[in-house]
């Protein structure tokens, strides 16, 4: 596809004027360029300049005087007159402030191009870029394929060559955040994850192209970004089509590191049902299993369970950069195990804990979480912090304990809730009852007909209500709907349920199955 | 001061103060006064392009001579006997040193004395060898100190940092000439190829203190008829008197006078010295006023080349290009150029010979001071 209006910033952009300095004219960077011409001193007040040309002046071209730096401000009025677009010198080491004010006055884009190479060099690159920009586009296209062309490269290679070949600043992101690159993109992060299709974008001057890889899954699960400042609908277009190449080793790399990730998460789970099954009794082989695989048996563990509620659930490779936000904040864990209701882990000390260490780790978890839900992960996230556990058998109860907290953080209304099992209180006498098979499915039994005949909006009502001591003046404060619509909504529960909220065991009863619905949907496993 | 008394009476009888009628081509009286030294040097100044170094020394020195000689006889070539002999006086060499090694007297008096005694014969005029700058007012000094008349012209019109950019180049031959310093050296070039005169010379200055007084040129007055610029130390002494007695603050008065006009004015922006390639001269740049995107490039050497409004070759060489303080009017030499100076530039033709492109003569124009050739009119 031939980019029809090649600008001056386009040409900027190629290898060709590669580290030109800019010294003037600015304003005129997106001015379209449909011609390039070559001056020399003996043509630079004769040679005719075409409306729209970029000029290539060679200063030092051939013999005669020493000094000629003024003909460039002779030539800059003359291209200025010409309406041209932009004049690139090479050879010219001083420029004075009347030259730069000239060609900001002008609007002529003045630029010093590096002196290790030739004027018709340059002319030719330019020349082509602007009368055949397809091929301007396979020579970086070509480049990039050649930097490509090595056995399976990793990640890291192929931004490098994505990186050189278009001389920008690449990332590769996930939900998380950005997985490889340096510092962060400009364009928003939740303008990357929401992209769906290769798409280029542009935030306060700088240009950026984004490609989704969906990898082994349906939905994208790993995003390719290139940006550069001020680059022009050439390199945007060159940059789509370069991403579009390295699509297919992008892909074949994130299907090795998922496959991996989830082999790893399998070995992982059957490890831990070892440990929690035989606690301090583990075989020896086991032991060292578990060290290959980076869990600590030994020392004092704080188990980390985390539920996540949504569609979607994140993977083990997205969990990764949360296990690095942990570990960058001071919090090393170690790496996340699959549960039936979510994923565990736990962070480990040798020396016993201190009692504000529990609250560190909350508070990063909670910051780390916050993070991790901003950047598009599931619709809600609870986790649950057991207390210090010492050696091996203390693991299985620092994580049936952090297990526990999640559950009563799942049963808030919360999209993100953190709970220490030490701030429970009461409501672990509730964990009992959340966790019996028998009581969720009357829970469920209990809850369904509301929801099937008021959806969410009427069980919400009745919890409200239910949690504001069966006010409806409070419950319709609290929801912001008139007094009436609260009495209306409350009997017609009364009416599905067949029982007046007006008996303490009705209301309990309710209270608990809401709760319990709330923890374990219907359509979870237990 | 180096003027002694016992020198000025050795040479007191060489003083022959003849009477003239005649008036230069500016219409002055052909005399030169003690009180026209001021004048002289603001016009010496002007006429030095920024450059011809700083001519306070000068004054002082031709002020004290005349004072001491009383008037200078200042004559026409053509009114001078055709076989008169005349040669062109001045100092070569760094002006900055001359500001600490100051001149005197004594050398420039023993530089022509040893070209006579060299050539045979005794000089019956003298000439400045530039008009612009120092050498605009010791060449008048040294004609009084040696009792000769002056020949109202120089050899280049304005200054050049060449010796080889005279007017006489190809007319009269350069060698033989002399050379002395302050301190008693006293040296003679016999005979050398024209081109080879301006380096041989720069060897040796450095082994006589970086500058000297230099008599060179020696001729007849016939053919400083013919080929020297005529007028010179009038006109200086036109243009430093109509600067100095300016009585309008547009300055009409003075550039009616001067037949210059004013090209821009502005505040200097930037001073950059030290070009690529020669390490010499520079570029300044001048926010233009009235026009806050519109900028003055002024690239200079020792003197000021050419200057470039916007693009556009305003004046260049050898065209005098004068830079003036916007409020004073003062001259502003290339040395004393900075930032934040508010100027005026002035354009001052140059005389008729050198634009008359002979094939004897050299290049006065950009190509003298090897920067690329441009003219005003090339560029609309």
């Amino acid at each position: 596809m031939r980019i029809d209006l090649v600008r001056v910033r386009d040409l900027l952009a190629l290898d060709a004027l590669d580290g030109a300095d800019v010294i003037g004219g600015c304003a005129g960077i997106d001015a379209v360029v449909r011609d390039v011409v070559i001056a020399e001193p003996g043509t630079a007040l004769t040679v005719p300049l075409p409306r729209a040309a970029a000029v290539v002046f060679d200063l030092y071209a051939g013999g005669g005087p020493l000094h000629r730096e003024h003909l460039l401000d002779l030539l800059l009025r003359r291209a200025q007159h010409a309406q041209a677009s932009a004049l690139l010198v090479l050879g010219v080491r001083d420029v004075a402030s009347a030259t730069h004010r000239l060609a900001d006055k002008g609007r002529v884009v003045t630029a010093r191009v590096p002196a290790d190479r030739t004027a018709l060099s340059v002319a030719v690159d330019l020349s082509t870029a602007v009368h055949a920009s397809e091929v301007a586009q396979n020579r970086v296209l070509l480049a990039l394929a050649a930097r490509l062309r090595v056995p399976s490269p990793d990640l890291s290679a192929i931004l490098r060559a994505v990186g050189t070949t278009l001389k920008a600043a690449v990332w590769a992101c996930t939900a998380a955040g950005v997985v490889e690159g340096e510092d962060a993109p400009r364009t928003p992060m939740r303008e990357i994850t929401t992209t769906r299709a290769l798409t280029s974008y542009r935030t306060d001057g700088t240009s950026a192209a984004v490609l989704p890889v969906n990898g082994l899954g349906v939905a994208p699960a790993l995003w390719l970004v290139a940006e550069r400042a001020d680059a022009g609908p050439l390199w945007v277009d060159t940059a789509e089509r370069a991403l579009a190449l390295a699509h297919g080793p992008t892909v074949a790399w994130l299907a090795r590191e998922q496959l991996a990730a989830e082999r790893d998460v399998r070995l992982r789970g059957t490890l831990l049902t070892e440990i929690l099954e035989h606690r301090d009794a583990v075989s020896v082989t086991v032991k060292e299993q578990a060290a290959m695989a980076g869990l600590s048996l030994s020392g004092w563990h704080i188990g980390v369970h985390l539920r996540f509620a949504g569609k979607t659930p994140p993977s083990a490779f997205a969990l990764s950069a949360l296990i690095r936000d942990l570990e960058a904040a001071g919090v090393p864990v170690g790496p996340f195990l699959e549960r039936s209701d979510g994923w565990s882990t736990w962070a480990t000390t040798q020396a016993p804990p201190p009692s504000e260490r529990i609250r560190d780790l909350e508070r990063v978890l909670t910051k780390a979480l916050t993070a991790f839900a901003e950047n598009g992960a599931p619709d809600a996230i609870a986790a649950g912090l057991g207390s210090p556990q010492r050696d091996i058998g203390g693991i299985a109860t620092t994580l049936g304990e952090a297990r526990q907290a999640a559950l009563i953080a799942a049963s808030d209304d919360e999209p993100l809730a953190v709970r220490v099992v030490q701030d429970l209180g009461a409501s672990r006498l509730l964990l009992a009852l959340y966790s019996s098979g028998p009581f969720r499915e009357h829970a469920n039994e209990l809850v369904r007909p509301i929801t099937d005949a008021g959806g969410a909006t009427l069980l919400n009502t009745v919890k409200v209500y239910l949690d504001n001591a069966c006010s409806a003046t409070a419950t319709s404060r609290a929801l912001k709907i008139h007094r009436n619509t609260v009495a209306t909504r409350i009997a017609r529960v009364e009416q599905i349920l067949g029982a007046s909220l007006d008996h303490s065991h009705t209301r309990l009863a309710l209270q608990l199955a809401i709760g319990t619905a709330k923890a374990w949907p219907a359509d979870s496993t237990a | 001061m180096r003027v002694h008394k016992s020198d000025l009476e050795a040479i007191c009888y060489l003083y022959r103060p003849r009477q003239c009628t005649l008036l230069s081509p500016y219409g002055l009286p052909m005399h030169l006064r003690s009180g026209d030294a001021a004048d002289l040097a603001v016009g010496c100044t002007l006429l030095g392009s920024g450059g011809g170094g700083a001519v306070t020394a000068g004054q002082l020195l031709l002020a004290a001579t005349l004072a001491a000689r009383g008037p200078l006889p200042l004559v026409a070539a053509a009114e001078l006997e055709p076989t008169a002999r005349v040669a062109c006086v001045g100092a070569v060499g760094s002006p900055t040193v001359m500001r600490e090694r100051p001149a005197g007297v004594d050398e420039f008096v023993a530089a022509v004395r040893a070209l006579e005694r060299h050539t045979g014969h005794r000089f019956d005029a003298l000439q400045p060898l530039e008009i612009g700058g120092v050498n605009g007012l010791l060449g008048p000094m040294v004609a009084a100190a040696t009792g000769l008349p002056l020949v109202d012209g120089d050899a280049m019109g304005r200054a050049y940092p060449r010796l080889d950019h005279t007017v006489l180049q190809g007319i009269v031959p350069a060698t033989p000439l002399a050379l002395a310093d302050p301190g008693g050296r006293l040296l003679i070039m016999q005979d050398a190829p024209r081109q080879s005169v301006e380096p041989v010379v720069r060897a040796v200055l450095p082994a006589l203190g970086a500058w000297a007084a230099i008599c060179l040129h020696s001729g007849t007055a016939a053919d400083y008829a013919g080929a020297a610029v005529g007028g010179s130390v009038s006109r200086a002494l036109t243009l430093g008197r109509a600067l100095a007695r300016r009585s309008r603050d547009d300055g009409a008065d003075f550039l009616a006078a001067a037949g210059a006009a004013v090209l821009a004015e502005g505040t200097v922006d930037e001073v950059r010295r030290g070009r690529p390639g020669s390490g010499d001269g520079g570029v300044a740049t001048v926010r233009l006023a009235g026009d806050p995107l519109g900028s003055l490039r002024l690239d200079f050497a020792d003197e000021y080349m050419a200057a470039i409004v916007d693009g556009a070759p305003v004046v260049t060489a050898p065209d005098i290009i004068g830079l003036l303080d916007a409020r004073t009017w003062a001259p502003i030499t290339v040395e004393r150029l900075a930032t934040q100076q508010r100027v005026r530039l002035v354009r001052l033709p140059a005389p008729e010979e050198l634009r008359d492109r002979q094939a004897r003569r050299p290049d006065f124009g950009l190509a003298a001071y090897g920067m690329a050739p441009v003219r005003p009119e090339e560029v609309g």
